[in-house]
């Protein structure tokens, strides 16, 4: 699970540095195989310079009569120009050396005919190997055969090997190595200086297939690109390291791991991120999910209960309507026996209990009535006044009612209005009711407290995008959490019996649900309440 | 108060309870009382019978106060008025009761007191608008 993330980033990463490192190499071979192509022909050009140069001087050899006097002017003529030119012999048949210009060592010594010797005399032109000899130097032998002094001669120059060391440095470029070899993969110059010994790390295969085709070699992590020269006897190898980027790798080695590192992190903290956001914003959904259907469930509940309420209370006035009319036509029985009593003190005595327990009846038959009434408010669908009414002139109004009933009551009002016009549509009158209820109610909880505590009532309205909150908070004594549930219920009250309906709040959650609006409240029990009703904004609604 | 007991006044309502205590109590103020039980019996006896004042309840098992008080409209016009006494206090049945030719509207229970002031004031005025018709008769003639 934690690894999940870096996954994706070393998939991306590692096909990347794939690709790079592939096309690294390709590019490298490509880059290798240009260049030993570039050093073979310069090197080509080199030998056929030198071979060029023994055919002007086997021309010129050629129409003169020999002496060895003339081959040491020959020598020094040429060698001043290429100081590679060692010496210059002229060889019969045989291989007995005829003249002989070089150094001193050599001179009248009987030169062994060898390969160059047999190549001369059969193809007219022999370019050697390199070897070291009786001279101690490597070298290289030209030979022609002479077309004068009737055709027999052959015309034989050493040339040192260095030169050609010199002309590979010359065009080594860094990173690469260049040999020159015989077929033998024996080094015979070189940017090394492992001058006539074997490559060993060229294998003969590897040898062969490099030949015009470059070749990366695992075991020894170098790419090689091999050429023949012109005359075919020597071979170019270029040699380049791949590890001669070590800090290539190196850098794409850490550049991967760091990346996948942070990308990683990246996409793990994002996904983290993400994920608790997502939940985070289920989890408000499903409360305000069971929010909502908390309030349907209590708009049903009310409206169907306000509904009983209204045929229940319709039942019951009729009862009532009877109780009252027997009461008032006792009273009038009573009254024509205080006539007929007369003097008789029993009599009217009896005649008073009755009228008090009478006068005990009719309060409770009102006090009925009242509740059957406010009952019938609360059903009642009957039609609204709404109105633009402007909620900063309003419920200054609304508090001018209660405020006497504050000051007696020593509480203190502090009153926060916006400063702009907050226009309702709604039924002034209702509107006035819902918030006397909810006054009156805050005045209540204040009273109820007994610490002594500066005893404050504030009212707020302010705009809240296209709503208006009207706010009353006391610092009364609360609603205990058990109570919270239960007061916007018909009924419930926590006054005590015969001074609340329990309807107040039912009827004014009632109201403001017809408005549109919505009232609720938040509590602490022991530290106070506030109700506050929402309303939509006329502004707002495009009215 | 205006002469009340020269007021014939018809009670309609279905709580037969109700009724006879009623009618013994405006009988012994020396009110001109008859109650019928439901909607029918009151129709009947308006119809054959001259009535000031109809006090109307809304809420009757063979037909509504409302259709009551449209067929004696129909019957006998303006010739008397109507309070309409009921247990629904609903503002869209008063606003219809007044706009069917109501003139008052009272929710039970109410005072019988209340009551008789409320009978006596349609009286007056059903004096007043019949003493006027007849002052409007004489100067047209």
């Amino acid at each position: 699970m934690f690894l999940a993330p870096f996954i994706p980033v070393a998939l991306a990463l590692g096909t990347g540095g794939y690709l790079f490192f592939h096309y690294s190499h390709v590019s490298l071979l490509d880059r290798l195989a240009d260049q030993s192509r570039q050093y073979a022909t310069t090197l080509d050009i080199y030998i056929e310079e030198r071979i060029s140069d023994l055919a002007d001087l086997e021309a010129v050899l050629s129409t003169t009569e020999l002496s060895t006097a003339l081959m040491e002017t020959a020598l020094r003529h040429v060698s001043a120009r290429h100081p590679e030119f060692l010496d210059i012999a002229v060889v019969d048949q045989d291989g007995s050396t005829l003249f002989y210009a070089g150094p001193r060592v050599f001179k009248g010594t009987h030169i062994e005919p060898g390969k160059w010797h047999e190549d001369a005399l059969r193809r007219g032109l022999s370019v050697s190997g390199i070897f070291t000899g009786p001279m101690g130097i490597p070298h290289w032998i030209l030979a022609r055969r002479m077309a004068g002094h009737g055709g027999s001669h052959i015309l034989r120059i050493s040339v040192d090997a260095a030169a050609l060391t010199q002309v590979i440095m010359r065009m080594r470029e860094k990173g690469v190595e260049i040999f020159l070899t015989n077929h033998t993969r024996e080094i015979i110059a070189g940017s090394g200086s492992q001058i006539m010994t074997k490559n060993e790390d060229m294998t003969e295969a590897l040898f062969r297939a490099s030949l015009d085709n470059p070749v990366l070699d695992e075991h020894t992590q170098a790419a090689f690109s091999s050429r023949a020269l012109h005359h075919g006897q020597w071979f170019l190898v270029a040699r380049k390291s791949v590890t001669a980027m070590p800090h290539l790798a190196g850098s794409a080695m850490l550049f991967f791991t760091v990346s996948v590192l942070c990308g990683g992190i990246i996409v793990f903290l994002t996904s983290l991120y993400l994920t608790g956001y997502v939940e985070e914003m289920l989890r408000q959904r499903d409360e305000e999910r069971e929010q909502l259907r908390e309030q349907l469930y209590r708009a049903g509940r009310l409206a169907e209960l306000g509904e009983m309420a209204a045929g229940f209370a319709h039942e019951i006035n009729n009862p009532l309507q009877i109780m009252k009319s027997d009461q008032a036509y006792i009273e009038m029985l009573l009254h024509d026996f205080d006539d007929k009593a007369g003097e008789d003190s029993t009599l009217s005595e009896d005649i008073q209990e009755v009228r008090s327990s009478l006068g005990q009846i009719k309060i409770q038959i009102d006090r009925c009535a009242r509740i059957t009434h406010s009952i019938l408010s609360f059903g009642r669908a009957g039609a609204t006044e709404s109105q633009h009414i402007d909620l900063a002139k309003f419920i200054p109004e609304v508090l001018t009612m209660v405020q006497k009933n504050m000051q007696l009551h020593n509480i203190q009002l502090r009153v926060h209005m916006a400063d702009t016009k907050l226009i309702v549509h709604v039924d002034p009158g209702r509107l006035q009711q819902v918030l006397l209820n909810l006054l009156n109610n805050a005045i209540h909880a204040i009273m109820e407290t007994s610490d002594g505590r500066n005893k404050e009532l504030s009212v707020s309205c302010t705009p809240d995008n296209n709503k208006v909150r009207i706010a009353v908070t006391d610092n009364g004594v609360g609603i205990s959490p058990e109570h919270q549930q239960l007061i916007f219920t018909p009924f419930f009250t926590t006054k005590p019996a015969g001074l609340g309906t329990g309807l107040g709040l039912s009827l004014c959650h009632g109201i403001v649900d017809s408005m549109n609006g919505i009232l609720d409240f938040t509590s602490t029990k022991g530290e106070g309440s506030t109700f506050y009703v929402e309303l939509p904004l006329v502004q707002a609604l495009g009215s | 108060m205006s002469d009340l007991e020269s007021c014939r006044v018809l009670f309609v309502d279905d709580e037969e309870e109700f009724l006879s205590t009623l009618v013994k109590y405006l009988r012994r103020k020396k009110l001109n009382v008859t109650a019928a039980h439901s909607g029918l019996a009151g129709l009947e006896w308006f119809q054959n019978n001259d009535v000031d004042v109809v006090v109307l309840d809304i809420k009757m098992p063979d037909m509504s106060g409302l259709e009551v008080l449209a067929k004696m409209r129909e019957l006998k016009g303006d010739d008397f008025s109507v309070i309409i006494l009921s247990g629904h206090a609903h503002t869209d049945l008063a606003i219809a009761a007044m706009r069917g030719g109501a003139s008052d509207f009272l929710l039970k229970p109410c005072e019988l007191n209340e009551l008789l002031e409320r009978i006596d004031l349609a009286y007056e005025r059903l004096m007043e608008r019949k003493g006027g018709q007849a002052a409007t008769h004489e100067i047209t003639t």
